[in-house]
C-alpha cells in the first residue's frame, strides 16, 4: 500500500441550523504505527471528528461534511461504514451499548464473520485478541455480566479481529479506574508498536493518555481550524493540560514533559527548592457526623457487594471514594441515599435511617447525583425544571432557581436540559437537588465527560458546600480531581473498606491512585501544582 | 447414572425444531390430557434446560398471558358464545336484547357446560401454542437463533438483534428513571411512579438502538461481497416477483379461481431465485458454529415425534368432553407416550454454559492498595 494511511483535504462539518461549522480546514495524513490524541473543551467536536473517519459522519449521523476523507484510497464519501469496516475499527463511548452478540466471544468473532474470514483464520484471530488483551477467562461470560473495563477491553478485541489498519476510540478510559485505564492504553501501545496499527482516540483525561501520543490535534471549538502537532508543542500553549505539563509549563522545565518519567528527571531544582517546606494543610473542621453506617452488607444473587461496611461521613469534609470498577461504590451511595435496602448493618443518615423515610422527606436530607446526570431532568427547560422542583417539593417560588444560580450562575433558561453542554447539565441537576437543603449530598463519577474547566468549577462548588456545612461524599475514578477536592479519601475492595483515611496519606501508599504531581515528587508529600504555586508564592500556570 | 457432561448450549435449531413439533401437537390434538401434559412438559424443560440471560426469562413472561388467554377465550365464549342448546346449563346470563340489524349476535343468554369445555379447549390450545414459542426463545439465544439463519436473511437478523434487546433495555431505561425520581422525592412506584416515563423509556430505547444500528453499521453488518450492480438488481426484481406472486397465489388459491396454482409456482420459483441471488451478494462465515450432535437429534426427534403422531392420530381420538380427560383409549396412550417423551430433553440435552449474570466476576489478580 502506497501513500499515507489516512488522507483529509480540507475536511469542516456543519450542521443543518447551526450558525458555525463543528470545525473546518483539517488537512492531516495518517501514517502506519502512530497514536494520534485529539483534545478539546466539551462539545469541540471530537466525537464528530473520530466519526468523519469510518464514514459514520455523515453516512449515520447526518450533517454535511466538506472536503474530502480517504481512508487506503477509499472515500468515505461512496463508502458507508459496513464497507471501511475491513480497515477501520471503531469503538464507541459507552461500548457496553453497542454489543451485537450475548455472548463474549461471539462479540469478539462478529466482525470478522462479517468481513467472511475462513473459519480456520478466523479462529485464530479470535483465540489472538482475547489473548492480546487478557480476556480468555471471559470468553463465555455474558457481555451484560462484565464491569466496565472488561467490556472497554472486549469492545476492543471485538474491533481488532477484522484486522484493521486504523483503530478509533472516544473516551476508552473515561469508565475506567486508573489502574483499568492503564492496562487499556498500555494494551493500544502494545499494537501500535508491535504490529503498526494506528490509533487515533479522544481523552478528556489527558494525564492518562498523552505520553503516549504521538501527536495531537487540538479542536479549539467554534469553527475553527483544528491545529496538528507534537504533543510537547501543543500542549505548551493549549488552554487544556494534565497536571504534569502544568508542573513543567510552572517551571519553565524544557522539553516540556509528557510523562512521569521525564518529569522526575528534570524535577531536580523543584524538589531542592521545596525541601524545607510542607504543603499547606488544608483547614478542616469536621463538623458533627451526619451519615454514620456500621456493618453494612448488600448481597445481590449469592454475592456480597458491600460486605461489613463502616463510613463516617462529617459535616464539613468532602470524601472521595474511590476503588476499581464494580468494587460496590455506586451500591454504597444507593444505599446513603435510601434507593436500596441494606441486608444487613446499621445506616443512619441525619438521624434516621434513609429507606424508612417517605422519597419526599429523605431528599431534605441527602441528594444524590448519579452517574448520568440527566435522568434527574425531565423539564422541557430549565425554568420549567426549576419551576417543577418547586411545585414537587413544595418549596417556594424561585428557591431552585436560585439554588441552580448558586451553582451555575447564567443558565440560559429556556434551553432544553438536553442542549446543555455536559458541565452545565451536571451543575443544573446538583442546583435542583440541592434545593431541598439537604446536609448529605453524594456524587457518583461526577468527572466523567467533564472538560478541565468544567472540573475546576465542580471542585469550587463542592469546595463551597463543605464551607456551608454539608457532608459531601464523590465517588470516582478520578485521582486528580480527589487530590484536589479531597480531605479524606475511603477505598473499597470488593464491598470492603480498605483504606479510610486523608487523601494525602492513601494515595501515596497506592502508585494507582496517586495524581501524577505525586509521582512526580514521590516521597515528598505533594499532590497538586496549586498546592506547590501556593507554598512557593507562585502564579500557577505561568513561567516562574 | 448420567456421567457428567460439559455445559454447552444446544443448537437453536433443535430447540426451535422441538417447540413447533409440540406446537403442531397442541393445534392438531383436541384433548385436554394431550394439552395439560404439553404444557407440563414445556414447562419442566424450561426450567431445568434454560440458561440465564435477560432474553430466556420470556417463558416466565409469557406464562400470565397463556392464562389470560384461556380465561379471556371463556368469558367470551360465555357472553356471545352460539347457543347450540346442547349440554346442561351451568348459569344464566341475562340476555341483552339487540336491534334486528344486529341479528345473529346474541349477548348473554344460557352459558353451557358444552360451550365452557369447548371454550377452555380452544383457549387452552392458543395458550399452548404461546408457550411453544415462549419455550424455544427462552431456551435458544436469539443471538444463536439469527446466526444459524440464511445469509440471504441476514437483514432479518439485524432487526431481531435489534428488536431483542430494546425491551431488556427499555426495562433498564425506566428503573433507572424512576429511582432517578425518588431522588427528586417524586414517588418511585405505584401508578404515580408510572406518570411521564414513558417518553424518556422510548426516547432511551431508541437512542440506543440507534447506536446499536451504528455499531453493526461499524463491523461491517450487510457488507456487500463482490456482486455486480446488475446481478444486485435482478435479486431485488426477483423478490418483488415473488411477493407480488405470492399475492396473486393466495387471492387465486382461496378463491378458487384457476391462475392460483401457476401464481403461486411463480411466487415459489421467483422466492428461490431471490434468496440465491442475495444470498451471494452476503458473504460471511461462522466463527465456532453450534455442532449438531446426539443430544440434538434426540431434541428435535421427540418435538416432531409428537407432531407427526398427533397429525396421524388425528383430532378426534381422545374426545372433546370433560368426561374424556382421564379416557385414553389405545392410539391416545401412544400419543400421551409421545408428549411425555418430549420432556428427554430436560435430561438428554447438556446443561446450558452461558454464565448467571450474578456470578461474580473473575477477580482480577492485581493489587488495589498496596499498604505499607
Amino acid at each position: 500500500m502506497n501513500g499515507p494511511l489516512v488522507r483529509l483535504d480540507g475536511v469542516g462539518v456543519s450542521y443543518e441550523g447551526a450558525e458555525a461549522p463543528v470545525w473546518s480546514g483539517l488537512d492531516l495524513t495518517l501514517d502506519e504505527g502512530e497514536m494520534v490524541l485529539v483534545v478539546g473543551p466539551t462539545g469541540s467536536g471530537k466525537s464528530t471528528l473520530l466519526r468523519t473517519l469510518n464514514g459514520l459522519v455523515p453516512h449515520a449521523s447526518g450533517g454535511t461534511l466538506h472536503g474530502r476523507v480517504t481512508v487506503c484510497g477509499r472515500s468515505t464519501r461512496t463508502h458507508p461504514p459496513r464497507e471501511l469496516a475491513d480497515l477501520v475499527g471503531f469503538v464507541p463511548q459507552d461500548p457496553a451499548g453497542a454489543f451485537v452478540a450475548d455472548v463474549v466471544e461471539d462479540e469478539i468473532a462478529a466482525a470478522a464473520e462479517n468481513l467472511a474470514v475462513p473459519p480456520v483464520a478466523l479462529r485464530r484471530r479470535v483465540e489472538d485478541a482475547l489473548d492480546l488483551l487478557g480476556l480468555a477467562d471471559l470468553r463465555s461470560r455474558a457481555v451484560g455480566t462484565l464491569s466496565g473495563g472488561q467490556a472497554q477491553r472486549v469492545a476492543v478485541a471485538a474491533v481488532l479481529t477484522a484486522h484493521p489498519r486504523l483503530l478509533v476510540l472516544d473516551e476508552p478510559t473515561s469508565a475506567l479506574d486508573p489502574v483499568a485505564a492503564e492496562e487499556v492504553l498500555s494494551s493500544l501501545a502494545r499494537l501500535v508498536s508491535d504490529v503498526g496499527l494506528t490509533v487515533v482516540l479522544a481523552e478528556h483525561r489527558l494525564e492518562r493518555v498523552v505520553h503516549h501520543a504521538d501527536r495531537v490535534i487540538v479542536l479549539d471549538g467554534g469553527g475553527a481550524t483544528p491545529r496538528v502537532g507534537p504533543p510537547a508543542v501543543l500542549l505548551g500553549t493549549s488552554p487544556v493540560v494534565p497536571p504534569i505539563v502544568a508542573l513543567g509549563r510552572t517551571f519553565g522545565w524544557e522539553p516540556l514533559p509528557m510523562s512521569v518519567r521525564e518529569a522526575r528527571r528534570l524535577s531536580g531544582p523543584l524538589r531542592e527548592r521545596l525541601a524545607d517546606r510542607t504543603p499547606a494543610a488544608r483547614t478542616v473542621l469536621p463538623g458533627e457526623p451526619l451519615v454514620v453506617a456500621r456493618g453494612l452488607r448488600r448481597v445481590l444473587g449469592g454475592r456480597a457487594v458491600l460486605d461489613g461496611v463502616d463510613l463516617t461521613l462529617y459535616a464539613g469534609e468532602v470524601t472521595a471514594l474511590m476503588g476499581r470498577n464494580g468494587a460496590g461504590k455506586s451500591t454504597l451511595l444507593a444505599l446513603l441515599a435510601g434507593l436500596r435496602r441494606p441486608d444487613g448493618g446499621r445506616l443512619s443518615v441525619c438521624g434516621a435511617e434513609p429507606t424508612s423515610r417517605k422519597p419526599v422527606d429523605r431528599v431534605r436530607d441527602v441528594a444524590l447525583v448519579p452517574q448520568d446526570p440527566g435522568l434527574l431532568l425531565y423539564g422541557e427547560s430549565v425554568a420549567h425544571e426549576c419551576a417543577t422542583a418547586d411545585h414537587e417539593g413544595g418549596l417556594s417560588t424561585g428557591t431552585t432557581a436560585a439554588s441552580v444560580a448558586r451553582v451555575v450562575p447564567g443558565l440560559p433558561e429556556d434551553r432544553h436540559p438536553r442542549d446543555l453542554s455536559e458541565g452545565q447539565r451536571l451543575g443544573l441537576a446538583l442546583g435542583v437537588v440541592l434545593a431541598a437543603a439537604p446536609r448529605v449530598v453524594l456524587l457518583d463519577e461526577p468527572t466523567r465527560g467533564l472538560d478541565y474547566p468544567g472540573k475546576e468549577r465542580l471542585v469550587e462548588v463542592l469546595r463551597g458546600l463543605a464551607v456551608d456545612g454539608h457532608a459531601v461524599l464523590v465517588a470516582t475514578h478520578d485521582v486528580e480531581l480527589a487530590a484536589e477536592l479531597a480531605d479524606r479519601t475511603v477505598v473499597l475492595g470488593d464491598g470492603e473498606v480498605v483504606a479510610d483515611g486523608p487523601t494525602r496519606e492513601v494515595v501515596h501508599q497506592s502508585p494507582g491512585f496517586a495524581p501524577q504531581v505525586s509521582k512526580v515528587l514521590s516521597p515528598e508529600p505533594w499532590m497538586t501544582v496549586a498546592e506547590i504555586t501556593a507554598a512557593l508564592d507562585l502564579v500557577p500556570g505561568g513561567v516562574g | 447414572m448420567i456421567a457428567p457432561r460439559a455445559a454447552r448450549p444446544l443448537h437453536p435449531g433443535a430447540w426451535w425444531a422441538w417447540s413447533l413439533g409440540l406446537a403442531v401437537a397442541a393445534s392438531t390434538t383436541r384433548s385436554p390430557a394431550v394439552l395439560i401434559l404439553l404444557a407440563a412438559v414445556l414447562g419442566v424443560v424450561v426450567t431445568l434446560r434454560r440458561p440465564d440471560a435477560p432474553w430466556s426469562r420470556s417463558f416466565s413472561a409469557l406464562v400470565p398471558l397463556a392464562l389470560a388467554l384461556i380465561a379471556l377465550r371463556v368469558v367470551v365464549a360465555a357472553l356471545f358464545g352460539a347457543r347450540t342448546g346442547e349440554g346442561s346449563v351451568l348459569l344464566r346470563i341475562p340476555q341483552i336484547p339487540l336491534p334486528d340489524w344486529a341479528a345473529g349476535v346474541q349477548v348473554g343468554g344460557p352459558v353451557t357446560d358444552v360451550a365452557v369445555g369447548r371454550a377452555l379447549l380452544s383457549g387452552g390450545q392458543l395458550a399452548v401454542l404461546v408457550l411453544c414459542v415462549a419455550a424455544a426463545s427462552s431456551l435458544a439465544s436469539p443471538y444463536r437463533t439469527v446466526r444459524c439463519l440464511p445469509a440471504a436473511l441476514h437483514e432479518v437478523g439485524v432487526a431481531v438483534t435489534v428488536a431483542v434487546t430494546f425491551v431488556p433495555e427499555a426495562v433498564r431505561t425506566a428503573s433507572a428513571i424512576r429511582e432517578a425520581r425518588a431522588l427528586r422525592g417524586r414517588p418511585s412506584s405505584g401508578i404515580a411512579g408510572l406518570r411521564g416515563l414513558a417518553t424518556p423509556v422510548l426516547e432511551g430505547a431508541l437512542e440506543r438502538s440507534l447506536r446499536l444500528a451504528e455499531s453493526l453499521d461499524s463491523r461491517g453488518y450487510g457488507r456487500r461481497g463482490d456482486v455486480p450492480p446488475r446481478v444486485h438488481a435482478l435479486g431485488s426484481a426477483a423478490l418483488l416477483t415473488a411477493l407480488v406472486a405470492s399475492g396473486a397465489a393466495a387471492y387465486g388459491l382461496l378463491g378458487g379461481a384457476p391462475y392460483g396454482v401457476v401464481a403461486a409456482l411463480v411466487a415459489g420459483l421467483a422466492a428461490v431465485l431471490s434468496l440465491r441471488i442475495s444470498g451471494r451478494s452476503v458473504v460471511r462465515t461462522r466463527h465456532r458454529p453450534d455442532p449438531w450432535r446426539v443430544p440434538e437429534s434426540v431434541t428435535a426427534a421427540t418435538g416432531v415425534l409428537a407432531g407427526v403422531l398427533s397429525v396421524l392420530i388425528g383430532s378426534d381420538a381422545l374426545g372433546i368432553g370433560p368426561s374424556h380427560l382421564l379416557g385414553p383409549t389405545g392410539s391416545a396412550a401412544v400419543l400421551l407416550l409421545a408428549v411425555l417423551a418430549a420432556a428427554l430433553p430436560a435430561v438428554v440435552a447438556p446443561p446450558p454454559s452461558l454464565s448467571s449474570p450474578t456470578t461474580p466476576a473473575t477477580p482480577v489478580a492485581r493489587p488495589l492498595v498496596e499498604v505499607s
